[in-house]
């Protein structure tokens, strides 16, 4: 176990050279080798009314965490069994890396693809982007139909992705299961979580008013810098 | 040839009958909206499945296949789960009592009670996303048991009896447990239906789906589908046809006016939609449209309604199958609905 925990804490400062540090475009902060819960850069109210801040509050102090946590246990588990060459264990780890991985990711996507109206939430996309929106769906207001149609069209828990085809450079509109997160050909843009606990509290059955909403609260200058 | 209209079946007891362990908030939203959008969502499917069959038109079919699973299984699992729940402290909740061949087969399977409950609550703390654990007979009846989960709404294999199903969508009970699913889960035991589990398991489930005629009497609708439902007094209005024929021509005409009903419904897949309105906002959209030359009938005060769970959705019921009558086109009706589900436990 020991040796375990030197391994990771050794992989922690070869990827840089503070304890807590940030890294990639998702912004992921590890300490210790250890993934932890990003801060938010925004109170947790300060997405009212789109999202309420109690909605806030439990989506990233319980729900992230959470995937936080059993990340890190998997993580832990599948570094005990690359140690003991175990490869049915390590192959056994994959949908929890997978789910809780991809519950962290898309996350930590998700908070930084966010603002508040006062930090410029909602305001539309310029440059090559806003660009790229026009001339793949016509117009934003478009582009916003088609991403709340495929929103809705998620059967079960799941994410719509605005992502960028690595191979052609092309955007597009992608709909995730569960928590899989944006890897491989596609790289994510912009990500809208429609997981129940993501709108429950406050529309209840009523999906259709969170995906309208949540449009005066996407942060489209975070968006442009990943693209 | 036209498509079955499925309905909402009233749940066997009142939305708050199951407090502390769900709240009546919860009972109402799933039951009256999330449930209700599934039969919409299947009805619509259903129907343009008849259009397409009609049409030879095989690319829609298939991408219809999707649609009637998910939404068909919504209303499956759903009309199972309402049955296998029961007011805690009911003699149906005692395992021993009300359920003594199941019993005994849990125990000789699991070692003991307890042990079942335990496997059965890590499967279901175990999902990933949305969907549902079951305990199954497989093969039919008094078969050997196992614990499974389906995704989203996917129905059990055809060939296991579904004894009983735990819905673990966060719809289920967020507003009540917010990320604590494993309070949820700890508390549903207090509500299981032993004695709805012990029929299940030694003589299969009977069909949770029932197809009503658009011209079936009111009675006939508010007939409780449950053997243990009370029967409701009925303060369903007597007008039920005229109401039926009411809405039937001006949702027609809207028709004509709006999108069709497959456009609508092909944007929203899930069993929540904000169009699903309740029936209240439904009237009150058509009374206030310009689409209403005619006066309906006594306007039907369904949302008021507020009796008793049973009677509400008497209530409700009749105008569903106002509006479901105007989903199907033309005569004849499927008598069988294993023919649509090829599900001979369904």
């Amino acid at each position: 176990m020991a040796a375990l925990l030197s391994t990771s804490a050794r992989v922690a400062l070869r990827s840089g050279a503070s304890a807590s540090f940030k890294t990639g475009a998702a912004g992921l902060t590890f300490a210790r080798g250890k993934a932890t819960l990003p801060d938010l850069s925004y109170d947790y109210g300060a997405l009212e009314p789109s999202i309420s801040g109690k909605i806030m509050e439990i989506h990233h102090k319980n729900h992230h965490n959470t995937y936080v946590t059993n990340y890190n246990n998997a993580i832990e588990q599948l570094q005990e069994a690359q140690a003991q060459g175990d490869i049915s264990a390590q192959i056994a780890l994959k949908p929890a890396i997978n789910f809780n991985g991809g519950g962290h990711l898309n996350h930590s996507l998700f908070w930084e693809n966010l603002a508040p109206k006062s930090a410029g939430g909602g305001e539309p996309p310029s440059g090559s982007l806003g660009q790229a929106i026009d001339s793949t769906y016509g117009s934003l207001d478009e582009f916003k139909n088609k991403f709340n149609t495929a929103l809705a069209g998620i059967q079960g828990s799941g994410w719509a992705w605005l992502v960028k085809d690595k191979q052609t450079g092309q955007i597009g509109i992608r709909t995730y299961a569960n928590q899989d997160p944006v890897v491989g050909q596609y790289q994510p843009l912009l990500g809208v979580d429609a997981w129940e606990h993501a709108y429950y509290l406050q529309y209840q059955n009523r999906k259709a008013e969170y995906f309208k909403a949540i449009w005066e609260v996407i942060n489209w200058k975070a968006v442009e810098k990943r693209f | 040839m036209s498509a079955p209209t499925h309905t909402l079946p009233p749940l066997p007891y009142a939305y708050d009958a199951l407090e502390p362990v769900i709240s009546k908030q919860i009972m109402e939203l799933h039951h009256m909206k999330h449930h209700q959008t599934y039969i919409n969502n299947l009805n619509a499917a259903l129907s343009a499945q008849v259009t397409a069959t009609q049409s030879n038109d095989v690319p829609t079919l298939i991408s219809l296949q999707q649609k009637i699973k998910f939404n068909g299984g919504g209303h499956i699992n759903h009309s199972l789960f309402w049955k296998n729940l029961t007011p805690p402290g009911t003699p149906g909740n005692d395992l021993a009592s009300a359920a003594p061949s199941l019993r005994e087969a849990i125990v000789s399977r699991w070692g003991s009670h307890e042990a079942f409950v335990k496997a059965f609550g890590a499967e279901l703390l175990g999902l990933q996303g949305s969907g549902w654990g079951w305990l199954v007979s497989k093969g039919g009846p008094k078969g050997r048991l196992d614990i499974v989960t389906t995704k989203d709404q996917d129905p059990v294999a055809a060939t296991d009896v579904p004894i009983f199903g735990v819905d673990m969508w966060e719809h289920a009970y967020y507003l009540q447990y917010l990320n604590n699913k494993a309070g949820y889960v700890e508390g549903i035991w207090k509500i299981i239906n032993w004695a709805e589990a012990e029929k299940r398991y030694t003589a299969g489930v009977e069909n949770p789906l029932k197809l009503t005629k658009p011209s079936a009497s009111l009675t006939e609708t508010c007939r409780p589908m449950t053997p243990f439902a009370e029967t409701p007094k009925s303060n369903c209005s007597a007008n039920s046809n005229s109401i039926s024929a009411y809405f039937s021509a001006s949702r027609k005409k809207s028709e004509y006016e709006d999108k069709d009903e497959t456009e609508e419904f092909d944007e929203i897949e899930s069993g929540d939609d904000e169009r699903d309105l309740s029936e209240a906002a439904e009237l009150d959209t058509l009374l206030r449209g310009n689409r209403t030359a005619m006066v309906p009938p006594k306007a039907p005060k369904v949302a008021a309604t507020k009796v008793s769970g049973i009677e509400q959705i008497c209530g409700r019921t009749s105008v569903d199958r106002a509006f479901s009558n105007v989903r199907t086109v033309g005569p004849g009706w499927i008598k069988d609905p294993r023919a649509w589900f090829g599900d001979k436990n369904l």
